[in-house]
């Protein structure tokens, strides 16, 4: 169990930036997910972290203690590869083995004759054995010891890769998406165990992943990194519901927040494609913004309430308990796409290629500045006055306390 | 298995035509070697002999010329080869596959360039500096032409880039150092290759005539080919049982070895020995 500090790494390949100072506090026994598109740096973080990749600035502490430049065996990780990597000529058993018996032997007791020479190697092999079965019986792969990594399928590969990294009882696991090469129904049923498998042993983990539902379900906290920056970290809740950044809001949540240009006047912020006030935000700066919201915010009605902004509906998906109605606002079916989160029967009072009416919960926007940071997102001082345009579509909305809308 | 039946005798009746066409000479040097010297001339297409003198035959030729000693050369110079060729290719072939470094593709460019370059362009050279440095007609004239080889390195190069750098990674998390990782992970992984290219280097050093005979004088360096030479212009005349016992006595070991090695062989040169 460790606690980790990242501060202000930096990495480069050769000319191109990956890590653009990466700060990053992890408590001890925490399940942080790091959650970012391919590309982002996220597995160079991890490579860095493990000691496999050497960072050019920034530090990594331990608890309280540098490890920069310390070789991966040091610093007492271990690391699931997205690939297993389990070594294809051993057998289960002697995979599992192998970090121990790196550890507990030295180099002269490696060798294959001294265990008829040693009693205390003799007794330290046993050790390593029992740690074996052990570790098989949390991943349930007893049956398996014998079988050659080539002999297995992926899932029990998948398990024989987290035994591996468990053996040891390491301070730090590092997941680097362990999940991906499983078919759906057997990475559900994997992201419990592992997290329970986690629970149980205490462990710190860092896993890598660019699948949010992953993180969501399974991390104590994300951080969400971008581009070589982590742009929030916080829990599944936080995230979605109060993004401090447009980009952690477009990668958190299905089907993707809908995002609008406006620009803010005198606090009033208006939407570009129809010049309606959709928001009074007392306070954000002159200039263009972008206006998210969440698909289940937005409230389509098939006849003009009076304040609706007029969209037209471009296509309908019927997904069981809920439907999803695309529309484009503004400029006939060429505005800006958005989609609208329903129940499947007023989903069904819309018709495909007609006009229907958006109100949008104030509530529960996302304003945005022209560098996609929130406006002011720790205020959480409610909405003056909605604009005449747009009462609250219910009580619900009411209740909620309004968020980050007002800039400062 | 599914395969329809007559498509399967097809291909085992090309094989076979295909497999004697290949293996007649041979079937026909130990052939000859079993019969007596009148059987041989008299013609007849029959291998096998009526009257059996593969003894005599046999005896003969390990008398009248030192074979074994020739077999000893051979093997002596064929595992010196080898062993440098080994100890040079595997981290050459490594370093290039698997580490980073500023020039890497220029000398993967001069391994493949070297690939086109054959013995005998650069015999004159070499010969000229074993020369001048008194190494001719010794064990080490044979050997240290063909120490590095680039076909080594190239074959090598393209099995260490099948093996996954998470393997190795996972190596050095789990506290093995570079010689652990060579020796518990690496080398069990290129055991085919390793397998495929000693069988090339072997077949083409123990039977390289080209080579010895610029460099060997005396006979007791004789590699085995030079040995089938000596017999046969010495023994030159009527002796035909003598001399195919003695090119079966020299071509057997050969023989031996692939048959013992050839799973691994095709294994490695199929290079799938990482799969799943």
């Amino acid at each position: 169990m460790a606690h980790i500090e990242i501060r202000n790494l930096e990495k480069s390949f050769g000319d191109t930036p990956v890590l653009r100072g990466i700060d990053l506090t992890i408590e001890r026994g925490e399940f942080i997910a790091v959650l970012g598109p391919s590309g982002c740096g996220k597995s160079t973080l991890l490579r860095i972290v493990a000691g496999l990749e050497a960072h050019d600035r920034g530090h990594i502490l331990m608890d309280g203690r540098v490890v920069d430049g310390l070789a991966p065996k040091t610093r007492d990780v271990a690391v699931v590869f997205q690939s297993y990597a389990l070594y294809p000529h051993m057998t289960v058993a002697q995979n599992l083995a192998l970090p121990l018996v790196m550890r507990d032997l030295t180099r002269a007791e490696r060798l294959p004759f001294v265990r008829y020479l040693s009693g205390r190697v003799r007794r330290t092999r046993a050790d390593i054995r029992d740690g074996v079965a052990r570790a098989a019986s949390l991943v349930k792969i007893e049956g398996l010891l014998d079988r050659k990594p080539a002999q297995l399928s992926g899932g029990q590969r998948q398990r024989v890769a987290l035994a591996r990294a468990l053996i040891r009882k390491p301070s730090l696991f590092l997941l680097d998406e362990p999940l991906s090469n499983l078919d759906a129904t057997l990475r559900a049923s994997t992201r419990a165990e592992i997290v329970q498998l986690q629970r149980t042993l205490g462990t710190t983990a860092i896993y890598v992943t660019h699948d949010q539902t992953e993180a969501m379900t399974m991390a104590d906290r994300i951080a969400i990194m971008i581009e070589g920056r982590i742009v929030q970290v916080g829990t599944a809740r936080e995230i979605y519901h109060r993004p401090t950044d447009v980009r952690a809001a477009l990668f958190i949540g299905t089907p993707k927040m809908n995002l609008f240009d406006g620009t803010a006047d005198n606090g009033a912020i208006r939407l570009a494609a129809t010049g309606a006030v959709v928001v009074q935000a007392t306070g954000a700066r002159n200039g263009p913004v972008q206006i998210g919201i969440r698909p289940e915010h937005m409230v389509l009605v098939p006849e003009d309430p009076g304040d609706g902004i007029p969209v037209a509906t471009t296509h309908r998906e019927f997904l069981g308990s809920e439907a999803l109605v695309h529309v484009a606002v503004g400029d006939g079916t060429q505005g800006t796409p958005a989609v609208a989160r329903l129940d499947p029967d007023t989903a069904d009072t819309m018709t495909v290629g007609r006009t229907a009416y958006a109100r949008f919960r104030p509530g529960a926007l996302h304003l945005f500045d022209g560098e996609g940071k929130c406006l002011d997102p720790d205020r959480h001082r409610p909405l003056s006055r909605i604009p005449s345009a747009f009462g609250q579509e219910d009580g619900a909305s009411d209740a909620q306390p309004v968020p980050r809308i007002v800039g400062g | 298995m599914s395969k329809p039946p007559r498509l399967q005798i097809l291909r085992l009746v090309t094989l076979t035509i295909a497999a004697t066409v290949l293996l007649l000479p041979y079937i026909y040097m130990v052939g000859f070697s079993l019969k007596p010297v009148d059987e041989i001339f008299a013609g007849g297409l029959s291998p096998f002999p009526r009257e059996f003198a593969g003894l005599a035959n046999y005896a003969g030729a390990l008398e009248s010329e030192p074979l074994l000693r020739y077999v000893a050369n051979g093997v002596i110079v064929c595992a010196g080869i080898l062993f440098f060729q080994l100890v040079f290719a595997v981290p050459c072939a490594y370093a290039m596959a698997k580490l980073r470094f500023p020039g890497r593709a220029f000398m993967l460019g001069l391994v493949l360039f070297g690939l086109l370059i054959p013995i005998q362009a650069t015999s004159l050279p070499i010969y000229i500096g074993l020369a001048r440095s008194g190494l001719t007609d010794t064990y080490a004239a044979l050997i240290v032409p063909f120490v590095s080889s680039v076909f080594g390195v190239f074959l090598f190069y393209q099995f260490f880039r099948t093996i996954p750098d998470e393997l190795l990674d996972a190596a050095r998390l789990d506290g093995c150092g570079d010689v652990t990782i060579m020796v518990r992970i690496v080398l069990p992984l290129i055991m085919p290759a390793a397998t495929a290219f000693g069988i090339f280097s072997v077949v083409s050093h123990w039977n390289d005539l080209f080579w010895p005979l610029i460099v060997i004088r005396s006979p007791d360096l004789n590699t085995p080919p030079l040995g089938i030479l000596a017999f046969r212009s010495e023994e030159a005349g009527d002796s035909y049982g003598q001399l195919m016992a003695g090119t079966g006595i020299i071509t057997a070991p050969l023989v031996i070895a692939f048959l013992l090695a050839q799973r691994r062989f095709i294994e490695g040169i199929s290079l799938g020995a990482l799969k799943g």
